[in-house]
């Protein structure tokens, strides 16, 4: 009985994350944020947003609500937000003449200015967005009742985690050989291309977010942190 | 009569420590403050601490007492001052998030241009945020006819004030300790995201004043109760 709850929540989290992470899709924004990196900065950046990303996802599965609560927010107000820095982000790399321009072409051998780009803004909100992280705290947010269970939802969400963050280290990883394969004409199409769905995603977001607040296709249904 | 009056005190403390203490949130503001004084040394920095906490008192004291002569003198409304403040919270959050270098470690940083900035924008909107000065002026909106009453409330509410620009001050006085714990690179990961809270916290103030006034609008009927979406 435990065995499969266990197994069902691993599934439920890593189906849930994963669609929203979606490391295949932010594999070529990886990419061209760090073109002019070379193979060994590139590698460390992966493991790095890797690690990151691991322990932002499971502080916003674990004391996410707490956060939201401490700071007086709602999880709408946090996509709206988080959604209006992925439309920046998007913008600057679709318009931009030169997609990396903040590139870590200078600096990457201190390991200190790579890890601080590392988090922003290749984690937070290229990697783990703010839907992820919303998705994130609402899987927190149920409470199982006995001591038994709670540690079963804690263990299962511990390695969807685990998998979501194996897919984007293989990804982002193996990134390089894919822009070998497509060329530098073929990558900055992907490129561009990726940068308006990022845009895409971004407006969503906010959009979600203000639907939620406003309820425009409903009434409002701001949910408690 | 005297132990009616006392219960008044403490009831008048408690309601301003209460209702403006977690909106002003010295421990949450911490980092933000570590990350507009980047570069800075212990000693300026615990001049800034106390410059900060001595002006968090003198503006908090005066939303109690006068914020609502001011807004009437201005003719403006409580949301009116949240959507405006909860912009320039969006607009600092924003800057301090997408900066190259949120915090480029000056090798002098002058003590006067740090200094300077002790009133904006460390003091308002970083620690006493619109949201914590609406909160002061709707406290202070609440008269009383009786002259002892008056006195009761606006000592309750000094010394209600006295607790939270202390606080502040512990919090940030010592928040230099929690950034050498944390090292640099650690330090930035924080700095980040407390950059993301900073513009979160804007977007609720700003989207909580819009509320308001839209309810102003007679077309805006309430959602009918009783009707969940899923």
């Amino acid at each position: 009985m435990d065995a499969r709850h266990f197994i069902e929540g691993v599934f439920l989290v890593y189906a849930a994350l994963l669609p929203i992470v979606n490391p295949l899709g932010a594999a070529p924004v990886f990419l061209a944020m760090t073109r002019y990196a070379d193979d060994p900065t590139r590698a460390v950046l992966a493991r790095k947003v890797t690690i990151n990303s691991f322990v932002l996802l499971m502080a916003s599965v674990f004391i996410g609500t707490y956060v939201l609560e401490f700071f007086g927010l709602s999880i709408p107000i946090v996509q709206m937000g988080g959604g209006l820095v992925v439309c920046s982000v998007a913008w600057d790399m679709l318009r931009s003449a030169d997609v990396s321009k903040k590139s870590t072409t200078e600096g990457v051998q201190d390991p200190g200015a790579v890890s601080t780009e590392a988090f922003y803004p290749l984690t937070l909100p290229l990697t783990v967005g703010p839907g992820s992280i919303s998705v994130a705290i609402t899987i927190g947010a149920n409470h199982p009742q006995t001591v038994r269970s709670f540690v079963t939802a804690s263990v299962s969400s511990l390695l969807g985690v685990v998998l979501i963050c194996l897919s984007i280290y293989l990804c982002y990883r193996y990134a390089e050989r894919l822009s070998k394969f497509l060329g530098s004409a073929g990558t900055a199409v992907v490129i561009r291309l990726s940068a308006f769905i990022l845009l895409c995603i971004g407006v969503q977001i906010m959009w979600n977010g203000l639907d939620a607040l406003v309820g425009i296709t409903g009434p409002p249904h701001v949910p408690r942190p | 009569m005297l132990d009616e009056d006392l219960q008044q005190l403490v009831k008048a403390i408690l309601v301003v420590v209460g209702a403006i203490l977690p909106i002003v949130n010295p421990l949450g503001s911490a980092p933000m403050f570590l990350a507009m004084t980047h570069g800075a040394d212990t000693k300026t920095r615990s001049t800034l601490a106390g410059l900060v906490a001595v002006n968090s008192f003198l503006l908090l004291m005066g939303s109690l007492i006068f914020g609502n002569f001011v807004l009437k003198l201005f003719g403006l409304s409580v949301p009116v001052v949240q959507l405006a403040g909860g912009l320039v919270l969006c607009s600092l959050g924003w800057r301090l998030l997408t900066d190259d270098d949120p915090a480029p470690p000056v090798a002098a940083p002058e003590e006067a241009s740090a200094i300077s900035r002790a009133f904006y924008p460390l003091t308002l909107p970083l620690t006493v945020d619109p949201g914590a000065i609406s909160a002061a002026v709707t406290i202070g909106a609440n008269h009383s006819s009786n002259i002892t009453r008056i006195l009761i409330a606006i000592v309750g509410a000094t010394i209600g004030v006295v607790i939270i620009a202390a606080s502040v001050w512990l919090a940030y006085r010592y928040a230099e300790r929690i950034a050498q714990w944390l090292g640099h690179s650690r330090l930035m990961v924080v700095l980040r995201l407390s950059a993301f809270i900073v513009l979160c916290i804007g977007v609720q103030i700003a989207w909580n004043g819009t509320k308001a006034l839209v309810e102003e609008f007679p077309f805006a009927a309430p959602a009918p109760a009783g009707v969940q979406k899923h």
